[in-house]
């Protein structure tokens, strides 16, 4: 069930808080448990069956392989090799063959909704048991939350064991449940106001100069962040109202300096995955320069096949992975040309987003062209965009930056009071609207739950 | 003092709660008149659905379409976008005194190469006939101007147009309908022309001047299907009927039942959510109308919804009138054209719908020697 349906909204969400509120505080993270199968289980009762099987077999063998001696390296094997044979079954298989056999029809195979995200949550897992980082848990209760709770389990973040243990049976912490709610309208907002608008604009846009070129870079840059930082937001949002925090997962990536600088501030989590039980276990960047990009060329091919199989998302992990071993080679020790920097940044990373949206090598090159195109650098239907959805790029462009958080700050300095009152009847406005933009847009996906 | 300012959480969980009960409450409706189209039923739970997963996607449908106060969800998003300055809304631009001006639909190159192909066909199949071609601009090809752009519609009516014979065209719609820029031509909340412009283009269509008419106004509360479609409610349109002073009498069977009818016009859409329906009470697949017209000639007319009040203006022409709408017409129009012995065809159509609709090309192709 996504938390931009009206199901979620307005049934499921508005009765959970309500429940949650009666049931007794022993019982509060069964009822997180149970609730969140339910959740789980409006995608289809298989999806749930094959999610409930793998958190039944990793509790039961990391279990098992904490109490092994020397031999715990061969039932990890076994554990990382049963995850990732399940997650590539789903993700890949029917790719590979309907790509080998073209001529043979195959019956489509779909990934189970969140796949990509449970797997590599309880990879981790599976992994800081077996350095020692963790100790195995017993409570079969615990662990099943942890893997199954509702509001990250589909896409995101990718939590920690210990950084959610700590957190399990708290009490209800009024401030953090206000500041849920708050999140989670902003973040809803960010989806159905901002990224569906984007992607509605996107649908029926095809651009025919340079000027087309550049705006549609702004829209896949917008779009993109817009969804998966509203996504996260709702996310963190409801996490909050029962009581948990965890980490971000973003830090205004779009005014990063450098590439490699962007994705630690973009889908912060994965970033961490990919770093601790890849990149490092690899030699990290303590190796000879040779290795060093051996390292991070097969970190970002991994991260471009995590989120696709597709020749396009294998292509992004490469062009990334490039470009973030030139910087690291070169441009480690350039400081100042701030806004340059930014700039380029930016430019660089829009560019990707191109790969990210297109498996059509034709439709790529066609936007990459126009963007050299200086025969022909403004078209009529461009021109309109700007002037018919300008607001909505502006918004776009002040989002991304902290500058409305600023300003929320200055004034929270002055007068709380006035701050929640001021605060509260803006995501009033905004929860409203949202509304209205939910009904008006039947249901859009988020681009997240592909991966 | 924290905790006192912190109150945001109960809003939205009043916010929530009421929505739900509101949307709990209200009775289902089964087809929603502004929205033009039946509306989702509560599905029913069965286990393959909920293995599969689609009974959850299929309420989820339920609950879009059963929201609570819908329409007022819809409005507010409208007026907020035109309040920040938006002047389109999905296909709809907002043109000067109110108009509601939907997009000119552009085919894609395979379309129009199996468009033009089958009309050509069509007119060397039946050569022998007097074949004519009404292809009316829509809204977008006179007030081109109020939307910032070039003429789009006018570029593609010449650039389809320079595949045939001239004078399969007899008439320029552009330059008639232009002409009478001014005057309402076009409704501001709907698709259609209006019975004006119908007049005019018949006036031009068969050289006629002196014809008089009376004038009646059918509704002034028409809100038509652009003003539907993104919610805008700021006004509403007048359908009128021009009813020549001497009038030749006629009747009309509908879809080759046998009831005859001696008007075209549908009184009891006069009042309705589309009183366009006015005449001959909506589209049909096939209308007959035999006329007492001291006239030997014998018209097909292929056509969309255009047609509708253009048809009214023709009757004195022709000895009979067989009307076909190939969007609802799916048998061999060659066995038409001989049984009747058509001596006259016209087609007739507004340019988004032929340049979008296939049932012309099914229509053709479906055409047995």
């Amino acid at each position: 069930m996504p938390f931009n349906s009206i199901v979620f909204c307005f049934l499921f969400l508005p009765l959970t808080i309500l429940l949650y509120f009666l049931v007794p505080k022993k019982l509060k993270n069964l009822y997180l448990l149970l609730i969140s199968i339910l959740f789980y289980s409006y995608s289809g009762l298989f999806n749930t069956i094959i999610l409930l099987f793998m958190v039944f077999y990793n509790y039961i063998s990391v279990r098992k392989m904490d109490r092994l001696g020397k031999r715990r390296k061969y039932k990890l094997i076994e554990i990382l090799i049963i995850n990732l044979f399940v997650l590539c079954y789903f993700k890949y298989y029917y790719l590979l063959l309907s790509n080998l056999f073209q001529n043979v029809s195959f019956k489509e195979i779909l990934l189970p909704l969140g796949m990509s995200f449970y797997i590599f949550t309880i990879v981790s897992y599976v992994l800081d048991v077996y350095h020692r980082k963790i100790e195995s848990e017993k409570n079969f209760l615990s662990f099943s939350l942890y893997v199954l709770f509702f509001p990250k389990l589909i896409m995101g973040p990718i939590v920690r064991y210990q950084d959610f243990k700590k957190q399990q049976s708290q009490e209800f912490q009024p401030s953090l449940f206000h500041s849920g709610c708050k999140r989670f309208v902003l973040g809803l907002s960010m989806k159905v106001i901002l990224a569906d608008t984007f992607s509605k604009i996107l649908a029926s846009y095809e651009p025919a100069s340079m000027l087309g070129s550049i705006l549609i870079l702004f829209l896949y840059s917008f779009q993109i962040y817009y969804d998966f930082a509203g996504y996260t937001n709702m996310a963190l949002g409801l996490s909050n109202l029962f009581g948990f925090s965890f980490e971000e997962n973003f830090d205004y990536p779009y005014l990063s300096k450098s590439v490699g600088e962007f994705f630690r501030r973009w889908h912060i989590t994965l970033g961490k995955w990919f770093r601790d039980y890849v990149y490092i276990p690899l030699g990290g960047s303590r190796v000879s320069k040779p290795r060093l990009i051996m390292n991070l060329l097969i970190v970002w091919l991994l991260t471009g096949m995590w989120h696709g199989a597709t020749f396009n998302f294998i292509l992004w992990g490469l062009f990334l992975g490039m470009i973030i071993a030139f910087e690291k080679l070169l441009f480690s020790k350039i400081h100042g040309f701030r806004i340059i920097r930014t700039i380029l940044t930016f430019f660089i990373i829009s560019i990707s987003w191109v790969f990210f949206f297109h498996s059509d090598i034709n439709d790529i090159t066609s936007i990459l062209k126009n963007l050299i195109n200086t025969h022909q650098l403004t078209d009529l239907s461009s021109l309109f965009l700007i002037q018919n959805n300008g607001i909505y790029l502006i918004i776009g462009l002040i989002g991304i930056t902290p500058f409305v958080k600023n300003i929320g700050k200055r004034f929270q300095k002055g007068s709380n009071l006035l701050y929640h009152i001021f605060t509260s009847f803006f995501l009033l406005i905004l929860l409203c609207l949202s509304t209205a933009y939910l009904i008006s847009y039947s249901y859009q996906t988020f681009l997240y739950f592909n991966f | 003092m924290k905790k006192k300012t912190h109150f945001f959480g109960w809003l939205t969980l009043i916010f929530l709660l009421t929505i739900f009960f509101m949307n709990f409450f209200s009775p289902d409706i089964k087809f929603s008149k502004e929205e033009n189209r039946t509306m989702a039923q509560k599905p029913k739970m069965d286990a393959q659905g909920v293995w599969n997963g689609s009974y959850g996607s299929n309420y989820d449908a339920y609950m879009e379409d059963q929201f609570w106060n819908r329409s007022f969800w819809k409005r507010m998003k409208t007026k907020f976008e035109k309040t920040i300055g938006l002047k389109k809304i999905d296909n709809i631009y907002f043109g000067n005194d109110g108009r509601l001006i939907e997009e000119a639909v552009i085919p894609s190159e395979e379309f129009m190469k199996r468009r033009v192909e089958n009309l050509k066909k069509f007119d060397t199949d039946y050569s022998k006939l007097n074949v004519q071609f009404l292809l009316i601009p829509n809204k977008i090809g006179i007030y081109y101007d109020e939307v910032g752009s070039k003429n789009l519609q006018e570029e593609l009516y010449q650039k389809f147009t320079s595949n045939f014979r001239e004078d399969l065209f007899k008439i320029n719609p552009f330059e008639i309908l232009k002409e009478h820029k001014k005057e309402k031509i076009f409704y501001d909340t709907d698709h259609h022309y209006t019975t004006l412009a119908a007049r005019y283009l018949s006036e031009s269509f068969y050289d006629k001047k002196d014809v008089t008419y009376e004038e009646y106004t059918v509704n002034d509360h028409f809100v038509g299907t652009s003003a539907n479609k993104i919610a805008y409610y700021e006004h509403a349109d007048t359908v009128s009927l021009y009813v020549p002073k001497e009038e030749i009498s006629y009747y009309v069977t509908y879809d080759g039942e046998e009831k005859e009818y001696t008007t075209i016009y549908d009184d009891q859409k006069q009042y309705s959510n589309n009183p366009y329906e006015i005449f001959f009470g909506g589209n049909h697949g096939k209308i007959e109308i035999q006329t007492n017209a001291e006239k030997e000639n014998k018209l097909l007319l292929i056509k969309d919804s255009y047609a509708n009040s253009f048809l009214p203006f023709i009757l004195s022409e022709y000895r009979e009138i067989i009307v076909i709408d190939p969007r609802y017409y799916y048998e061999n129009i060659d066995e038409v054209i001989k049984d009747k012995q058509i001596t006259d065809i016209l087609l007739l159509y507004n340019m988004n719908t032929f340049f979008e609709d296939t049932s012309f090309d099914d229509m053709v192709e479906n055409i047995k020697e």
